[in-house]
């Protein structure tokens, strides 16, 4: 008999993480576990908020804090699912044993960034348009809403890998993200608020940058001892 | 020359201690390891695949003198269990090949769906299968990457005639040049072994 052994190189890592990814992506077009639950989400909050609050829609402040409550709260009704399916369906053994911790952490992470990602190209359009907002610097608007979501995903898949684990998922999720968020959401209302009314708002990109390097780093390194018993 | 070794292996879940200072040496290529349910078998497989970490002890496998690197036993080993399960939204071979990229390794996944019989329901989702047919697909994706070390868990369970026919091929053929370890309660399959490691009497 031969024997594989794994390759721990940083492109094998980079493979096995995109199988992650490509895994991911399929199971959830054919059964849509969590991007339904986003979308529709998004979609309901959008249309809510804007019956009640289109007349601010001119006010970059409040327009941008209500956008990113939108794609808060939706993120967290289904970001949570990407290590709880893989235990409720006892699949997580199989992924164990087949990839290592930090390239099951990578695709995650590519899978919840690209779920970010389809829920803002449907609910971002519906709210600019539902509110009446003005964006002044699309290319920043644009930037924010990309690094703003791959912040948000770095941290919710940190912290859903940590609740798999536990008896009551849902509201720990909610528990242990909300203080993870809050320098990205802060960054994020600033930063959107400042590209709709046309301000530099690159101080805010960049410390979505920064924090996104940060906690991807701290995860590669944390994650191992979370996924592994 | 195939070793295992099990040096003061203890275990607990909570306060329930299931494996207990359990220390045992087999050379030999077939292991059966026995016991009523809840005595630690499929606990035992799993800290073997490296699937579990043991609160003490450890588990040495050797093959021609040479030691398995613990660090890299998720290479080595194959566990095929009914708690550790594919993906239903994914066609068995959409599996193998998903654990193949996963693994980074070339496998011949054709030979592999021959082998436990499931070339003519490949392109069928997991989920659409009956579990006989699921614990088929499950058995390839543990021979996939060719293991030194095959671990299996009540394997028999839910295969019919022809399914536990093709079980006992895949036993003998894996057990030639590697270690075959069954946890089982079946006499049929324990008499299979040149050895058994009974965990009740161990208890």
């Amino acid at each position: 008999m031969k024997n594989i052994k794994r390759q721990s190189g940083f492109g094998n890592i980079v493979r096995s993480a995109w199988a992650v990814f490509a895994k991911d992506l399929i199971c959830e077009l054919r059964a849509r576990n969590a991007i339904s639950a986003i979308i529709l989400f998004a979609v309901t909050s959008v249309i809510a908020v804007s019956f009640t609050s289109s007349v601010w829609g001119g006010d970059s402040d409040i327009s941008s804090a209500l956008l990113w409550l939108v794609i808060y709260f939706s993120a967290m009704s289904g970001l949570s699912r990407s290590f709880v399916h893989e235990d409720e369906a006892s699949t997580s053994g199989t992924l164990k044993l087949a990839a290592q911790p930090n390239a099951v952490y990578l695709g995650k992470l590519a899978f919840n960034w690209a779920i970010m990602i389809a829920m803002e190209l449907v609910a971002v359009p519906l709210f600019v348009l539902f509110m009446s907002c003005k964006i002044a610097d699309w290319g920043m608007f644009t930037a924010l809403l990309i690094i703003g979501g791959l912040a948000l995903a770095v941290s919710a898949t940190m912290a859903a890998a940590m609740v798999a684990r536990a008896v009551v998922k849902g509201a720990l999720f909610a528990v242990i993200s909300f203080p993870l968020l809050i320098p990205v959401l802060a960054s994020a209302v600033h930063g959107t608020s400042l590209a709709m009314s046309g301000q530099n708002a690159a101080s805010d990109l960049r410390l979505l940058v920064y924090y996104s390097i940060t906690i991807i780093t701290t995860s590669l390194i944390l994650f191992k001892f979370i996924w592994e018993d | 020359m195939r070793k295992l070794i099990i040096s003061n292996l203890s275990h607990s879940f909570d306060e329930r201690e299931v494996l207990k200072s359990l220390s045992f040496a087999f050379d030999g290529a077939r292991l059966a390891v026995t016991g009523p349910n809840g005595s630690g078998k499929s606990t035992l497989l799993k800290i073997m695949a490296g699937l579990l970490l043991p609160i003490c002890g450890e588990i040495v496998f050797e093959i021609d003198g040479v030691k398995i690197d613990r660090s890299y036993i998720k290479s080595f080993v194959g566990l095929a269990a009914p708690d550790i399960r594919l993906y239903n939204e994914l066609t068995a071979r959409e599996n193998l090949k998903f654990l193949a990229a996963a693994r980074g390794c070339k496998c011949d996944i054709s030979a592999v769906l021959e082998e436990v019989g499931l070339l003519d329901r490949e392109n069928d989702p997991v989920g659409d299968l009956s579990t006989g047919l699921q614990r088929r697909a499950c058995l390839a994706a543990a021979l996939l990457h060719d293991p030194t070390v095959l671990l299996l868990d009540e394997p028999s369970t839910n295969l019919d005639g022809k399914g536990r026919q093709m079980l006992h091929e895949v036993i003998e053929k894996r057990s030639e040049t590697g270690i075959v370890v069954l946890a089982t309660n079946d006499p049929d399959e324990a008499a299979m072994c040149d050895e058994w490691l009974d965990l009740g009497a161990c208890a």
